[in-house]
C-alpha cells in the first residue's frame, strides 16, 4: 500500500524535519495518519522562513518548486488529506505566487497559497501557523494537543518545513542522496546556499563555501537570532537544527551585536507569557544601560535569563538569550552569566 | 475515572487521569501561587507563576501539566523559588499600585504573594504609568495601568458572554488589552471626556477629586475610533469578577454615599439590599460562601448611618406580582412568544444592542431595585410626608449593570446610588464595622418585608419560579373572578418548581400552571442566551416564558459579587437562598402583606398608575460611550 510504503521509505532515509524541531518526519506522518479526523485532515507546508541568516526555502522555491508541490501531494495522499496549504511569508507570497499557482493548477491539486499576515518570527512556530491561518492572534498555542492531533480547525494537521517536502519528493522518486541545504551569510561574504551531505561539521561546510576559519571572525551557527556563537577553533561540530552559518567580523562592536539580538527578541515576542513579554524587554533595557554605563546588576541579569530559559511558554523565549550568552562565553570570554 | 498515584513533595496522593498538577495540589491544600488560572476559564498558562518541578521535566506550569502515573512533583525547590519570584516581580512591575484607595486592599492577591514570596517589588521600574483608564458608559472602569495581561477578561467576555468587547492588540511588551476598536494609547487624539455626576472614579482608583462633574456622558464618544457597531459592553461585570488583580471595577459610588452619610443635610438616607448579597457578603469578611447575613446587614446599614434599612426583595415581590399579571395578559394576547424577563439590566442591554428584534418580547415590568425605589419615592415618601427629592435611595447589589440601569433617564433617579457587594463591604471595612460580629437586627418596616419568592431572585431560575408561583395563583383567581387582582381565599398555590433550579446554562421544562401548560426556559450567561436567540430566530424552538440572567448562576455569580468566584462558591450561595425561601412563612409575592397593602391602599386599582410606576419601555441602543480618563 502506498501509504505504508512511503512512510517506510522516509523512515529508512532517516529524514529529520528541516525546520528547527529535529523531529523524525516518518514518525510525524505516522501520527497524523493514525489520528482520527472529525471531518478532514490538512497538510501545511511551512515557508515562514523568518530566522535571520536562513534563506534556503527561498532557494528551494526558486529552483525546485515542483518538487515541493510534489512532496505536499504525497503527504496529502499519505495522510488522506483533501486539502493542502503553502504558508508563505508576505515577501515570498508576492515573489512566488504566480509561479506556484501555475504549478498547482497545471497539476490540478487542491493546494491553496496562504499569505502570512506579518513577516514575524514566532509566526513560524507550528501552532502559531495554525492560529494565523484561523485568523487568530499569531502566537503559539498550549501544547498538548499537538497539531498532529488537533491543528488547523482542530483537525489533525501535518505541518512540515518546505525543505522537508522537497526531500520527501526525492525519497519517493528514489533520487534522495541524504543531502540538505546549507546557508552562508555575513561579513565579507555573499549570501550562498549549497546542497551538501547531512551531518557534516561546520568546518567541512565552510570549506565547501571556500571560507577558511580564522581569528578575524566569529561564527553564529543555526540561525542569526537563536543560533550559538563559536570562535574559529570551535567549528569542528555538527549543526543542530537549521544549517546556517553567519560570519561576523571579530571587531564588530559588542554593543551592536548584542543589542541587535536583544532588540530582535523583544520585538518578536508575541506578548503572551510573562517571562518573554516582560523579560526580553527588561533584559534589553539593563543591557543597554550596561553598554552605556558599564554597570550591571548581575543578580537581575541572571534571574531574567533563568526565567526566560526555564519558564517561557514557547521556544522563542527559551532560546532568546542563547546567542548573547554564547557570544560572551565563546567570543568575549566574559563571565557575565552563569555557565550553560 | 481511572485513579493514579502521584507524588508531591515526597508524599503520595491519588489523582484522576486528566487532572492537572494544580488541580490536585489545590484539592490537597498544597499552596501553589497562580494568577491567570481561573476555574471558569480555559487554561492559558501565561502568567508562569504556578511553577513546579517535575522529575525529568524540569520546571513546568502546574496549571497546564496533566498528572501521569508516578510522577514526582516538587513545589518549593530553589529553582522554583527563583523563577517564581522573578516572574512575580515582572508582573508586579506591570501593575501600578494604587492601594490607598483600592477596594481590593483587604483582599489583594498580589500583595499577598509579595509578602509570602519576599518579592522585591521595586526591582523593575513600573512600566504602565501612562496607561489609560477606560470607562464603559456609567458602569465599569478598566484601569489598564493595573492590567497584568492575563487575558481573563478577554476570554470571559468572548466565550462566556459572546460580547467580544475586549481585544488584545499589539505584540510583545507593547501588548495591550483594551476596548475593541479603540485606539491603543494616543492620549493626544482623544477628546476631553464628558462626565455625568458619577463617572470618574473606579471602585479602586483615586481619580475622584479632579473630575469635572454634572455633565452627561453620551455625547463624547463617537468622536473616538468607533469603527463599527458590532461590539458593546453590557456591563455584566464578569471581567471584574475574573480579573485577578482588580484592574477592572465598577464605577464607584461609595465616595458620594460616604459624603452623604457624613453630611446629609435634610436628606433621608435609605439603603436597600438585593436578595443575593445576604449570602455572599460574608466572604469579604472571611466567612464561608452561603453564610446568611441578613440580620447583620440590617444592623450594618444602621450603624453606617442609614435612616432606613430596606430590602430590594420587596421590590422583587412587586416585580413578581406585576410580571405574573403581565404574563397572563401576554398569554391571552397575540403578542409574540416567548415573553422574556427583563430584570437583568445586562441582558436587557444585550437585547437592545445585539438583538433589537426581540425588544418586543421583553416584559415591561421594572426590575426589583427600580420597583422598590419607585415605591420608596412615592408610597413611602407619602408616609414620611417628604419630598421625594429629599430621599436618597442607595441599592446594595451584586451587579455593575444596575449602576447603568439606575442612571437611565426613564427611571428618573428612583435609585440614586448603586453600590456593589464589594463596595459596600469596603465601606464597612473602612468604617471598622466588623459585619460578622454585629448583633443581627430586623430590616425596617414596611419595605423590609418580603417573601421567599423574592429571595430566590438571586439564583438563576428564581425569577421564573417566583413568577410561576404567582401566575399559578392569578390564573386560578381569574377562573373564579375573571380578573387578575389579588383575592382572599383562593386555594393553595403550587410553590416549588424545582425543574428551573440549578446552574446549568439552559434549563428547559414544561410546567403546569393554573391548569395551563407552559413551555419555559431558564438561561444564564449571555453566550447561552445568544445561542437560544439564534435558535429562536430560526423558529426552531417554541417557548412561552423565558428567564435570562447574564451572569453564571444568576445574581449570585454577579459582576459585583466578592472575588474570587467559581461554580462551587456560586452553588453554595444559591443553596443558601433556597434555604431562606424554605424557612420563610410567606413564600409567594402575592401573599406579601406589604405588596397587598400597596396595591390596595396606594394604587386602589388604578391600572394607569401601576403602569406608570412599575413598567417601562425599551429601545434599540447604539453603541454607548467608552472613553479614556
Amino acid at each position: 500500500m502506498f501509504t505504508q510504503k512511503i512512510i517506510k521509505k522516509i523512515k529508512k532515509a532517516g529524514l529529520i524535519g528541516r525546520g528547527c524541531n529535529n523531529f523524525s518526519t516518518a514518525d510525524k506522518w505516522e501520527l497524523v495518519r493514525k489520528a482520527k479526523a472529525k471531518d478532514e485532515k490538512f497538510v501545511i507546508c511551512n515557508v515562514s522562513e523568518s530566522e535571520p541568516g536562513v534563506f534556503k526555502d527561498r532557494y528551494i522555491l526558486e529552483n525546485y518548486p515542483e518538487k515541493v508541490v510534489d512532496g505536499i501531494k504525497i503527504a496529502m495522499k499519505t495522510i488522506h488529506a483533501k486539502k493542502g496549504f503553502i504558508y508563505l511569508n508576505p515577501e515570498y507570497y508576492e515573489q512566488f505566487y504566480d509561479y506556484l499557482i501555475n504549478i498547482i493548477n497545471s497539476e490540478n491539486s487542491n493546494i491553496e497559497l496562504y499569505e502570512k499576515p506579518l513577516h514575524d518570527y514566532v509566526g513560524g512556530e507550528e501552532t502559531a501557523v495554525v492560529n494565523s491561518m484561523e485568523g487568530k492572534r499569531v502566537e503559539p498555542r498550549l501544547k498538548p494537543p499537538f497539531p498532529v492531533i488537533s491543528g488547523f480547525l482542530n483537525e489533525p494537521t501535518l505541518i512540515n518545513n518546505c525543505e522537508t517536502f522537497y526531500a520527501v519528493s526525492l525519497i519517493n522518486s528514489n533520487e534522495y542522496k541524504n543531502t540538505k541545504f546549507y546557508c552562508l551569510s555575513g561579513d565579507g561574504v555573499e549570501d550562498q546556499v549549497l546542497e551538501l551531505p547531512v551531518g557534516i561539521t561546520v568546518s567541512q561546510a565552510l570549506k565547501k563555501f571556500n571560507h577558511t576559519p580564522n581569528n578575524n571572525f566569529f561564527y553564529q551557527i543555526s540561525g542569526g537570532a537563536s543560533g550559538t556563537c563559536y570562535n574559529h577553533k570551535q567549528l569542528n561540530r555538527k549543526f543542530s537544527g537549521l544549517a546556517s552559518i553567519i560570519i561576523y567580523n571579530i571587531n564588530k562592536s559588542e554593543k551592536d551585536v548584542v543589542m541587535k539580538w536583544l532588540d530582535f527578541f523583544k520585538n518578536e515576542s508575541c506578548g503572551q507569557c510573562v517571562p518573554c513579554r516582560e523579560g526580553t524587554y527588561r533584559l534589553r533595557n539593563i543591557m543597554e544601560e550596561y553598554f552605556t554605563t558599564g554597570k550591571l546588576d548581575k543578580e537581575v541579569f541572571e534571574d531574567l535569563i533563568f526565567s526566560l530559559q526555564n519558564t517561557s511558554f514557547c521556544p522563542l523565549g527559551r532560546i532568546s538569550v542563547n546567542a548573547m550568552l554564547s557570544y560572551f562565553k565563546n567570543i568575549k570570554n566574559k563571565n557575565l552569566n552563569e555557565k550553560n | 475515572m481511572k485513579k493514579i498515584k502521584i507524588n508531591i513533595n515526597n508524599k503520595n496522593y491519588f489523582a484522576k487521569l486528566g487532572e492537572t498538577i494544580l488541580d490536585v495540589a489545590l484539592r490537597e491544600k498544597i499552596e501553589i501561587p497562580h494568577l491567570c488560572k481561573h476555574p471558569d476559564l480555559s487554561i492559558k498558562a501565561n502568567c508562569r507563576v504556578c511553577l513546579v518541578e517535575v522529575k525529568g521535566m524540569g520546571l513546568v506550569t502546574s496549571c497546564s501539566t496533566q498528572v501521569e502515573e508516578a510522577i514526582e512533583v516538587f513545589t518549593e525547590t530553589e529553582n522554583i523559588k527563583r523563577a517564581r519570584k522573578t516572574n512575580l516581580e515582572l508582573i508586579f512591575a506591570e501593575h501600578i499600585e494604587k492601594c490607598d484607595t483600592c477596594i481590593y486592599q483587604n483582599n489583594c492577591i498580589l500583595l499577598k504573594y509579595a509578602k509570602e514570596y519576599d518579592l522585591k517589588i521595586s526591582r523593575f521600574e513600573e512600566r504602565k504609568k501612562h496607561y489609560p483608564i477606560w470607562q464603559f458608559s456609567d458602569s465599569i472602569q478598566f484601569d489598564s495601568s493595573k492590567c497584568i495581561d492575563c487575558r481573563n477578561c478577554v476570554e470571559v467576555c468572548e466565550k462566556m458572554q459572546t460580547c467580544n468587547f475586549y481585544e488584545i492588540a499589539e505584540r510583545g511588551v507593547e501588548t495591550v488589552v483594551k476596548p475593541r476598536g479603540q485606539p491603543v494609547c494616543h492620549p493626544e487624539l482623544l477628546p476631553v471626556p464628558d462626565w455625568n455626576s458619577r463617572a470618574g472614579v473606579s471602585e479602586s482608583s483615586n481619580q475622584v477629586s479632579e473630575m469635572p462633574k454634572q455633565v452627561r456622558h453620551d455625547t463624547c464618544l463617537d468622536l473616538l475610533n468607533n469603527n463599527d457597531n458590532k461590539f458593546d459592553c453590557t456591563y455584566c461585570g464578569q471581567c471584574i469578577a475574573h480579573c485577578p488583580v482588580g484592574a477592572i471595577s465598577g464605577v464607584a459610588h461609595w465616595q458620594d454615599v460616604e459624603k452623604l452619610l457624613e453630611n446629609r443635610g435634610n436628606k433621608i438616607l435609605i439603603a436597600q439590599i438585593a436578595p443575593s448579597i445576604r449570602v455572599s457578603i460574608g466572604e469579604e469578611f472571611g466567612q464561608e460562601p452561603g453564610k446568611i447575613m441578613t440580620g447583620q446587614l440590617a444592623a450594618s446599614m444602621k450603624k453606617l448611618g442609614f435612616d432606613y434599612a430596606f430590602d430590594v426583595s420587596l421590590g422583587a415581590d412587586l416585580t413578581t406580582y406585576e410580571e405574573a399579571r403581565e404574563l397572563i395578559k401576554w398569554l391571552e394576547s397575540s403578542k409574540p412568544r416567548p415573553m422574556f424577563t427583563s430584570c437583568c439590566p445586562s441582558w436587557v442591554k444585550f437585547v437592545e444592542f445585539f438583538y433589537p428584534e426581540f425588544i418586543s418580547h421583553l416584559t415591561t415590568t421594572n426590575s426589583p431595585q427600580i420597583c422598590s425605589g419607585s415605591i420608596i419615592k412615592t408610597y413611602f415618601a407619602n408616609i414620611l410626608k417628604k419630598d421625594p427629592l429629599d430621599i436618597i435611595v442607595v441599592s446594595i447589589v451584586p451587579c455593575t449593570a444596575k449602576k447603568h440601569e439606575a442612571n437611565l433617564e426613564k427611571h428618573a433617579k428612583v435609585v440614586d446610588y448603586v453600590l456593589t457587594t464589594r463596595e459596600y463591604a469596603y465601606l464597612l471595612h473602612k468604617h471598622k464595622i466588623d459585619l460578622p460580629n454585629l448583633k443581627p437586627e430586623d430590616l425596617d418596616k414596611p419595605l423590609g418585608i418580603h417573601s421567599g419568592a423574592a429571595v430566590i431572585y438571586g439564583a438563576s431560575g428564581g425569577v421564573m419560579e417566583s413568577a410561576l408561583r404567582s401566575a399559578d395563583y392569578f390564573l386560578r383567581v381569574k377562573k373564579q373572578t375573571g380578573s387578575i387582582k389579588y383575592k382572599k381565599g383562593i386555594a393553595m398555590t403550587r410553590i416549588e418548581f424545582k425543574q428551573v433550579r440549578g446552574t446549568q446554562g439552559i434549563k428547559e421544562a414544561t410546567v403546569k400552571v393554573g391548569g395551563q401548560k407552559l413551555n419555559i426556559a431558564v438561561i444564564n450567561e449571555l453566550g447561552n442566551a445568544r445561542d437560544f436567540l439564534e435558535k429562536l430566530k430560526e423558529n426552531k424552538i417554541k417557548y412561552d416564558y423565558v428567564e435570562v440572567m447574564a451572569c453564571p448562576g444568576g445574581c449570585i455569580g454577579g459582576g459585583g459579587q466578592p472575588v474570587p468566584t467559581n461554580s462551587e462558591i456560586r452553588a453554595k450561595r444559591a443553596a443558601a437562598l433556597y434555604k431562606i425561601d424554605e424557612n420563610l412563612p410567606i413564600r409567594t409575592a402575592h401573599n406579601n402583606p406589604v405588596v397587598q397593602k400597596i396595591y390596595k391602599k396606594y394604587f386602589k386599582g388604578d391600572e394607569e398608575l401601576i403602569e406608570k410606576i412599575f413598567h417601562s419601555k425599551f429601545k434599540a441602543v447604539e453603541k454607548a460611550g467608552y472613553y479614556e480618563i
